[in-house]
């Protein structure tokens, strides 16, 4: 089934527009790493500010609601690169065990993600109790724990590919 | 200079990177998720200094809680892409988009350099918020350019690397 929607999807005129254009899959890629590198290191800096109290010149709820701009974007940027690199290329990315096995860590660090800004959304600025509680602090390392995956598998694809 | 990398290419390391099918895949995945790292967390400090984010974090603190982090991964970057030119090193050196991400990378840390020594010497006096001085927005600026650059380099010296 997603074999054939995958070869169907290939044979688009879409698709073959971006596999015409040699210049589009490696930009997307580039795209693509950017906006992996931003959301990674959002998680290390919210990390790094709830574990090592570093950048303490804000609260928590103050920090992640700064990053939340950020990280919405670079999750937009990251969907639609994604979505033209497997109209481009769908063979080697939807049936390939390393593609989904992102697609099912992307939807866990989104959950987990929304739940560290629901958590922070109604604490006060500057008070930092919540945001002390063991329960987000095992939120904060889990996106963490689950963005570096996510990178491995991307790159992963271009090798657990059989096409 | 043929003869070194001629040389090189005989290494037993280099034999067991371009031989076995694990290493370089293994290799290039720790190097794409560091080198995405040192982008994302240099893009952080370097929209601080910008004056674009984290405007309620002093610079100074901002800077010295993520830059220890930033320096690990472009040390572990440095030292998986020097793994990757092993494997290959004749290849990589007549790669243009390869020489000129070496120079970039040469130009980021002569940036980095007159930043920790000539621009941060009255840090102390820089406001804890809001505007820094034109010197440290010209130092955020050339780094957000440059690794950007160095991203979209990267990547296509994957797509042009005659092995």
């Amino acid at each position: 089934m997603l074999n054939q929607f995958s070869l169907w999807l290939s044979n688009t005129a879409a698709s073959r527009f971006v596999q015409d254009k040699e210049w589009i899959i490696p930009t997307l890629q580039s795209v693509h790493i950017l906006a992996i590198g931003i959301l990674l290191s959002i998680s290390g800096l919210i990390n790094l500010r709830v574990f090592v109290k570093a950048m303490a010149d804000a609260s928590v709820g103050d920090t992640v609601r700064s990053c939340a701009p950020w990280i919405w974007g670079a999750l937009l940027v990251l969907a639609c690169s994604g979505a033209i690199l497997i109209i481009g290329e769908p063979v080697r990315e939807l049936v390939n065990p390393a593609f989904q096995l992102k697609m099912g860590l992307l939807v866990l660090a989104i959950a987990v993600t929304a739940c560290v800004h629901k958590r922070l959304a109604h604490v006060p600025l500057s008070h930092d109790s919540a945001a002390g509680s063991a329960g987000l602090r095992v939120l904060v390392l889990s996106t963490f724990l689950i963005w570096l995956p996510i990178a491995v598998a991307g790159r992963w694809i271009a090798y657990a590919t059989d096409h | 200079m043929s003869t070194i990398l001629a040389w090189l290419s005989t290494l037993p390391l280099s034999e067991a990177i371009r031989t076995t099918g694990w290493m370089f895949p293994a290799i290039e995945t720790v190097h794409v998720v560091a080198i995405s790292l040192v982008f994302g967390l240099a893009l952080a400090m370097d929209l601080r200094l910008l004056n674009l984010t984290h405007r309620k974090i002093a610079a100074a603190r901002l800077i010295s809680g993520l830059a220890p982090a930033a320096m690990i991964s472009f040390v572990v970057a440095a030292v998986s892409g020097a793994l990757m030119f092993l494997a290959d090193s004749e290849a990589y050196y007549h790669n243009a988009y390869f020489r000129i991400k070496v120079c970039l990378i040469g130009l980021a840390g002569v940036n980095m350099v007159v930043f920790h020594w000539v621009t941060c010497r009255n840090i102390s006096t820089w406001p804890a918020r809001g505007s820094l001085p034109l010197k440290a927005k010209w130092a955020g600026g050339i780094s957000c350019v440059i690794w950007t650059l160095v991203v979209f380099l990267g990547r296509w010296v994957g797509f042009t690397i005659q092995g």
